[in-house]
């Protein structure tokens, strides 16, 4: 009799440990991932309170129809010009006659200090712009005529 | 005995089969809750690093109504998850009603990746007049557009700053600091400054910080600030708070029984004031500056208490720094008519140094090489902040090309035999720039 009941509270023994296992692998895993979407999480938090731009100047010349978007990197962190978009009276814009950092048409970098420009051709002259950087940090001007 | 051992045998047997169906049963159930709680994890995961943005432009027109009738929103993944570019990945609700009409169209590549943008046309037929918010939701991240329909557009101005301050004061200005005031719809465009309740702004600012100028020594002033929002919607004045100016610098006289105080209310202007004990009828200030003819004024009567504002130094321009005055007043008591003596005073005009130095004189230039040239020209003097450096120009270019503290530069980076004309100017420590010295025009070599 007593023989009998420790073998089969061993096999119980055994299943449950085995089980233990199973579950803290697969707990510590998830736990592991939601820490690491967290951290992540945080550390966008923190490029986004880092990130600043201004708008310094939006002129819409009429004889040309074309629109230069001067912003500056005011912020302390790097941006990438695919990142930043612009958008004049709510229309996307992604066909530019010109988008350069400094006058450096090549580089895709766009570090704090320096001036982003686009030049746009739009057929009507938009009344608003808007400039998205990366983290979803924005500016928007009134555009003026020039 | 043997009984027993057979009937022990049976229970053995089946409380080993009984165990072992109890722990395959538990292994079963926990490798299902392994699964489960492995896509827990991921789905949180997924929760936490997805984060999207809608970038319209609040300002602009967000609803096209005389053409397809959608509502038209660019959404940005600023999260580090890649999303599924698929209407179906994206719940949208317009005026808490969902939509199912919804077209999603990558715009940059073919997916969502993080940093990406994708147009969102959203169809709502015939939306009525107003305001509408529409609502997206993409795993469990939340994001809101309120906009308006036709005719109403932005009609409600901003709050009111806050916290109006006086940071500074100098004797022709006063220096503002607000907290930011708030506009839900199209955002705070500027602010309005307002002295002394006046209708229209003294000053505009795009900060919550500003100077007002251009006021008079020792004056309280009552500053306001209002917010202006995009429309054009101005919102409740803040204040008014209360600050003086600075006192100028002055002196003070006395005689028997009178005392005169001179001021200095602004950077040209000179303020005498004389009171006597037994209230003189009339008193005359007489004053000449830097030697000039005597200019002789009746004083303005306050009861007893007589000033005059003086701003024309004899040659119709209103006093500088360092300009010698030299003043007395004749005045009546008793129908008996006085004088007093003659007092000097300088005046010291402030800080504010607006006269440009003079020209720089003698420009020189020699060839030293192919892409350089020397210039050399006599110093400029500036009796106020003095001269801080030099602007040299280029073939009359609108800005310096060369600064120098010196009295002497080398140009560099010239074209070779090209003939080049110079003019140099000088700049005070104020900013002031004189005029432009004769041009010189000197030949590269080559």
């Amino acid at each position: 009799m007593g023989f009998s009941v420790s073998a089969s509270a061993a096999i119980i023994f055994a299943a449950m440990f085995i089980a233990f296992g199973m579950f803290y692998t697969a707990s510590a895993n998830s736990a592991e991932m939601v820490n690491d979407a967290r951290v992540a999480a945080e550390d966008d938090l923190l490029t986004q309170q880092n990130t600043a731009i201004e708008i310094t100047d939006a002129v819409y010349n009429t004889t040309t129809d074309r629109l230069t978007v001067t912003v500056n990197n005011t912020g302390g962190t790097q941006l990438t010009l695919s990142d930043t978009d612009l958008l004049a009276d709510n229309r996307y814009q992604s066909e530019f006659v010109r988008r350069s950092v400094n006058g450096d048409e090549m580089t895709g970098l766009w570090l704090p200090g320096e001036q982003l420009r686009y030049v746009v051709e739009v057929s009507n002259q938009p009344d608003r712009v808007k400039v998205v950087a990366g983290s979803g940090v924005a500016a928007t001007e009134v555009v003026r005529r020039g | 005995m043997a009984s027993v051992s057979a009937s022990h045998l049976v229970i053995f047997v089946a409380s080993v089969l009984v165990a072992a169906s109890v722990a395959g049963t538990l292994t079963n159930t926990v490798g299902e809750l392994r699964g489960s709680v492995g896509e827990l994890g991921l789905d949180v995961n997924r929760d936490v690093q997805t984060d999207i943005e809608i970038i319209n432009d609040r300002g602009s027109t967000v609803y096209n109504r005389s053409g397809d009738e959608n509502v038209t929103l660019y959404v940005k993944n600023t999260g580090a998850e890649r999303l599924p570019a698929d209407s179906d990945a994206i719940d949208v609700y317009l005026d808490d009603t969902f939509v199912d009409a919804v077209q999603l169209t990558p715009l940059e590549g073919d997916d969502w990746r993080p940093n990406s943008v994708v147009r969102l046309d959203v169809s709502a037929p015939d939306l009525g007049d107003g305001f509408h918010q529409i609502r997206l939701l993409v795993n469990g991240d939340e994001e809101f557009l309120t906009f308006g329909v036709g005719a109403v557009v932005d009609e409600t101005p901003p709050t009111e700053p806050q916290n109006l301050t006086v940071t500074a004061t100098s004797t022709g200005s006063i220096d503002l600091s607000w907290d930011p005031a708030s506009d839900d719809e199209t955002g705070v465009h500027h602010y309005n400054v307002y002295v002394n309740g006046s209708s229209t702004p003294s000053v505009q600012s795009r900060d919550t910080t500003a100077v007002v100028s251009e006021l008079s020594a020792d004056t309280s002033y009552d500053v306001e600030v209002s917010a202006v929002d995009y429309a054009g919607n101005e919102g409740p004045r803040a204040g008014p708070v209360t600050a003086t100016t600075d006192a100028g610098a002055g002196d003070t006289v006395s005689g028997e029984n009178w005392t005169a105080t001179l001021t200095e209310v602004n950077s040209s202007a000179l303020e005498f004031a004389f009171d006597h004990d037994e209230d003189a009828t009339w008193v005359d200030v007489h004053y000449s500056v830097n030697g000039g003819a005597f200019q002789s004024h009746r004083m303005e009567d306050h009861g007893g208490y007589h000033t005059y504002t003086a701003t024309d130094t004899g040659d119709g321009t209103g006093f500088s720094s360092g300009d010698d005055v030299e003043y007395y007043f004749t005045y009546e008591i008793d129908a008996v008519a006085n004088d007093t003596d003659q007092y000097f005073y300088t005046f010291e005009g402030g800080s504010a140094d607006d006269t440009a130095p003079t020209e720089p004189t003698n420009l020189t230039g020699s060839t030293v090489s192919e892409t350089e040239i020397d210039l050399d020209w006599d110093a400029s003097t500036d009796d106020e902040s003095g001269v801080d450096h030099y602007n040299v120009y280029i073939d009359g270019k609108e800005y310096p090309s060369v600064q120098t503290e010196n009295t002497s530069v080398t140009v560099g980076k010239l074209d070779s035999g090209t003939t080049y004309s110079f003019t140099v100017t000088a700049v005070d420590a104020a900013g002031n720039e004189s005029p432009e010295s004769d041009s010189t025009e000197v030949r590269t070599d080559g």
